[in-house]
């Protein structure tokens, strides 16, 4: 299952004297299994391009093949390509609207025309995943959930769907260190246990370190730098000029560099820069006292 | 003799969610913010920060206890307008704190309220927009403002009301990185150059080190209370109440393990470069 | 798909025009002046003066006449509908017969009456327009607030009608943006808002409306804690930073407003219509 796309362009109120042009011919391919990482300013046309990977948005310039099918082709089943491609988005309230958490996750897979044992062990298996404990909160009220609840309440409704990608919107803004934690330890269970595509939105560079494989840069409509995770992050300069702030722990070894330590810069995780770290302070000979 | 602003005592609240079920919010708590002081309230979600904030301007009245503004207790209800034109405060959604269709008219929302002449009202606007570099946004639209913009409007139409004190309860949350440097640098501006006391509520602890006083609740109390420093030094007890160390601490820390002589309150990353570079010079 | 796409309430033209200087109290009693008179205008040459006077009023805006019409491009089939209704359905007595089509027959006083209708109908959206176009929603909630203020005596709460009414528009692009991203969040689950009969899409109304509603209800209450925190206690004793003041083009514009509508009560009452 995969996505792509050649020559996109998209303008709000088209047609109108307030058009405005949002995304500048975009070229992208998404394959099976990958987990990209897009991140960019505000603004720079993040969720519209994504919006376009479950056929929310239908191409009026450019092209959008889907699993080898064009989503502008009237003859294409839309509504199965956005059971196919799962999207969540940074709000949970603008989904959340049956009464119980169980029948807001049955949701989809009803939609989807199943039968009623498949949506019971559907529901099931998606509150599992997103660590929603099926007996104490099959019949919560969605209103008495925390906000951190709510978010896998949310994605737990549309892995029921049984998407094979799973595009998540900002899904980790507003929620605090623990709630973070919870969501980033959900979604990396997800590709790497049931191996479903993730293309993951966020604004936060220490969220797409710790999990993208890929790293996608937009600003202003355009797609300015697409590449494996480590490459990207070590843009410090470049990605600085765009306003993005790179990953915190790259940002102490970019200062480490720039003061003289032969320090990569490619580096993605805590343990990888203690370790470079590390090396150059026994190399130059530095104390250790073991207590 | 201190100036002490906001005094809270053996403060107790809790929500009522049943007959019979209650959710004990704040226990015992006993605080004292002195005119001036900079400090940042961190904790878990449900420790109570929030609760403790809507305290402190009488939107919640204690179940126990007292909340003194400048001497006057939030108990009286004729109090309630001198206390919450010394102690104002900005929540965390940018949207719905505004109320007006035009910036200047928001702004002006506060000292219309108060009864303040027209004259005043609008030096005041215009002194609130510039403090904020928010004049050249005076007669736009509210709604077409970024989130951003959004939540320094509402500092401002705060700021109009003349305040002692300006409590904010999580406006960075959901604002992008930019931004919320941008919220944090205006903050202590207003306290370095106007000498407004901020209370800021955040679960981001690379904003809370920027503070002179760091408080730490959980479970309704206020577990720890001092400079950030002093606070950083015991990351078991952070860890056990549910919080993140900076990274530089975290890094230092680490490498403090295996034997590397580094001080144990190491907060920003520029610290951490600064030691790492002197032990590279004293091999 | 895109929602917020033509939102525009009020249309708003910003000028520099007498008619956009005056007082919006001067323009709102001037609206519900002719608004009145419109009803009791019952005679082609009563309407003749009242559009002339409209005409100039339109000019005086310096709006292009053409925008000015192309608001009634709507109505016009509703309009088309009502006349014909008046044309072959009112038989008052006394009137004729002037021609029949199959089996309806068309009397010359519902022609009559139809046209006049019609004609009122066109004059009352000029009235309402000028009024918009030339004063913008603050102005009209402020010079409404003005004008309700006497009547606080008596209990109209008319400080918080008004602000209800500007919170109200300060969130519709807002609420459009939210209603936009609730609709795409209800596709992205499969639900299909193109498709189904009459019944099923009315029932695709709720996993939109639902959300829509809750989250309005949590915005009023939140705002409500914000406006509270910044001393709002209702509308007594509350000052305003912008004061209205009348200066003397309201007070021609009151004077030419007055001999307008003498001229056209005289109108009205000697020159009575023949049913």
């Amino acid at each position: 299952m995969s996505i792509k796309i050649t020559g996109l362009n998209h303008s709000y109120k088209a047609g109108t004297p307030f058009e405005k042009q949002v995304l500048f011919d975009i070229n992208l391919e998404i394959g099976q299994g990958e987990f990209v990482g897009i991140i960019g300013p505000s603004q720079a046309g993040k969720s519209t391009l994504a919006q376009y990977f479950n056929a929310i948005y239908v191409p009026v310039r450019g092209k959008v093949m889907i699993n080898g099918q064009d989503t502008a082709d009237k003859n294409t089943d839309l509504v199965k390509i956005r059971h196919a491609v799962g999207y969540v988005f940074q709000n949970p309230d603008y989904q959340l609207f049956k009464p119980t958490v169980g029948e807001d996750i049955a949701f989809g897979p009803l939609n989807q025309k199943c039968p009623r044992e498949e949506v019971e062990a559907r529901v099931r298996e998606a509150m599992e995943t997103v660590g929603l404990d099926y007996h104490t909160f099959y019949k919560r009220d969605i209103f008495s959930l925390s906000g951190g609840q709510k978010r896998r309440a949310a994605i737990a409704g549309v892995l029921a769907c049984r998407p094979q990608i799973l595009v998540l919107d900002d899904v980790t803004a507003g929620l605090d260190p623990q709630g973070r934690e919870d969501i980033l330890r959900v979604i990396n269970k997800l590709h790497r246990d049931k191996k479903i595509t993730i293309i993951f939105i966020s604004s936060s560079m220490d969220d797409l370190a710790r999990l993208a494989k890929r790293i996608i840069v937009m600003a202003r409509g355009r797609i300015v730098m697409d590449g494996p995770a480590r490459e990207i992050f070590a843009r410090v300069e470049q990605l600085k000029a765009l306003g993005l702030e790179p990953p915190q722990v790259i940002e102490i070894m970019h200062r480490l560099k720039d003061k003289g330590f032969s320090v990569p810069l490619s580096i993605l995780n805590l343990e990888e820069a203690l370790e470079a770290i590390r090396a150059v302070l026994k190399k130059t000979g530095v104390d250790q006292a073991w207590s | 003799m201190a100036d002490i602003l906001i005094e809270v005592e053996a403060v107790n609240y809790h929500y009522r969610l049943s007959e019979n079920c209650c959710i004990r919010a704040l226990n015992q708590v006993n605080l004292k913010l002195e005119r001036g002081e900079f400090v940042a309230l961190i904790g878990q979600n449900g420790s109570g920060k929030s609760t403790l904030a809507r305290h402190l301007n009488g939107l919640l009245l204690p179940v126990a206890g007292e909340v003194k503004v400048n001497g006057l207790s939030t108990w009286n209800r004729t109090n309630l307008k001198a206390i919450r034109t010394a102690v104002g405060m900005v929540f965390q959604n940018p949207d719905n704190q505004i109320v007006s269709t035009v910036v200047e008219e928001d702004v002006a929302f506060g000292p219309e309220n108060m009864g303040i002449a027209p004259a005043e009202i609008k030096r005041r606007v215009e002194w609130a927009l510039e403090t904020l570099h928010l004049l050249e946004y005076r007669r736009e639209f509210t709604g077409s403002l970024s989130d951003g913009q959004k939540q320094l409007v509402a500092i401002a139409g705060v700021l109009a009301m003349k305040p002692a004190c300006i409590v904010l309860d999580e406006p960075t949350a959901l604002l992008n990185p930019q931004s919320r440097q941008e919220v944090l640098h205006v903050l202590k501006r207003l306290n370095r150059e106007e000498g407004i006391t901020i209370l800021l509520i955040t679960h981001f602890m690379q904003e809370a080190i920027a503070f002179d006083r760091v408080l730490v609740m959980a479970d309704g109390k206020i577990c720890m209370d001092g400079p950030p420093r002093e606070i950083f030094r015991q990351p078991d007890l952070l860890a056990q109440l549910g919080l993140e160390l900076p990274l530089p601490l975290l890094m230092a820390l680490k490498l403090k393990e295996e034997g590397f002589s580094l001080p144990p309150d190491i907060l920003t990353a520029e610290e951490l470069v600064n030691h790492l570079c002197q032990l590279r010079s004293q091999a | 798909m895109e929602l917020t796409r033509n939102i525009t309430l009020g249309v708003y033209l910003p000028g520099d025009t007498t008619i956009h200087r005056l007082d919006p109290r001067t323009k709102i009693s001037a609206a519900m002046v002719l608004l009145a008179l419109l009803f009791f205008i019952k005679t082609y040459t009563a309407f003749v003066f009242f559009a002339a006077f409209m005409a100039a009023l339109v000019l005086l805006t310096r709006i292009p006449v053409k925008y000015v019409l192309s608001g009634l491009k709507p109505m016009l089939p509703v309009l088309l509908i009502m006349w014909l209704c008046q044309l072959f359905l009112q038989k008052p007595p006394g009137s004729e017969i002037i021609f029949s089509l199959w089996i309806f027959k068309a009397s010359d006083a519902g022609l009559r009456l139809g046209t006049l209708m019609s004609i009122r109908v066109i004059l009352l959206y000029l009235v309402v327009t000028v009024l918009t176009m030339t004063t913008s929603l603050v102005e009209l909630a402020d010079g409404a607030e003005a004008l309700l203020k006497p009547f606080r005596k008596i209990g109209v709460p008319s400080q918080e009608l008004a602000m209800t009414g500007i919170i109200a528009l300060r969130f519709v692009p807002t609420l459009a943006e939210e209603l936009e991203k609730i609709v795409k969040a209800q596709m992205a689950r499969g639900v299909a808002f193109d498709r189904g009969n009459f019944i099923q899409r009315t029932a695709k109304i709720f996993p939109v409306l639902l959300p829509l509603f809750i989250n309005a209800f949590k915005r009023g209450e939140e705002l409500i804690t914000a406006m509270e925190a910044r001393n709002y206690t209702g509308g007594s004793g509350r000052t305003k930073m912008k004061v209205l003041k009348m200066c003397r083009c309201d007070a021609g514009a009151f004077i030419v407003l007055f001999i307008f509508a003498a001229g056209m009560v005289a109108l009205i009452v000697m020159v009575g219509p023949p049913y």
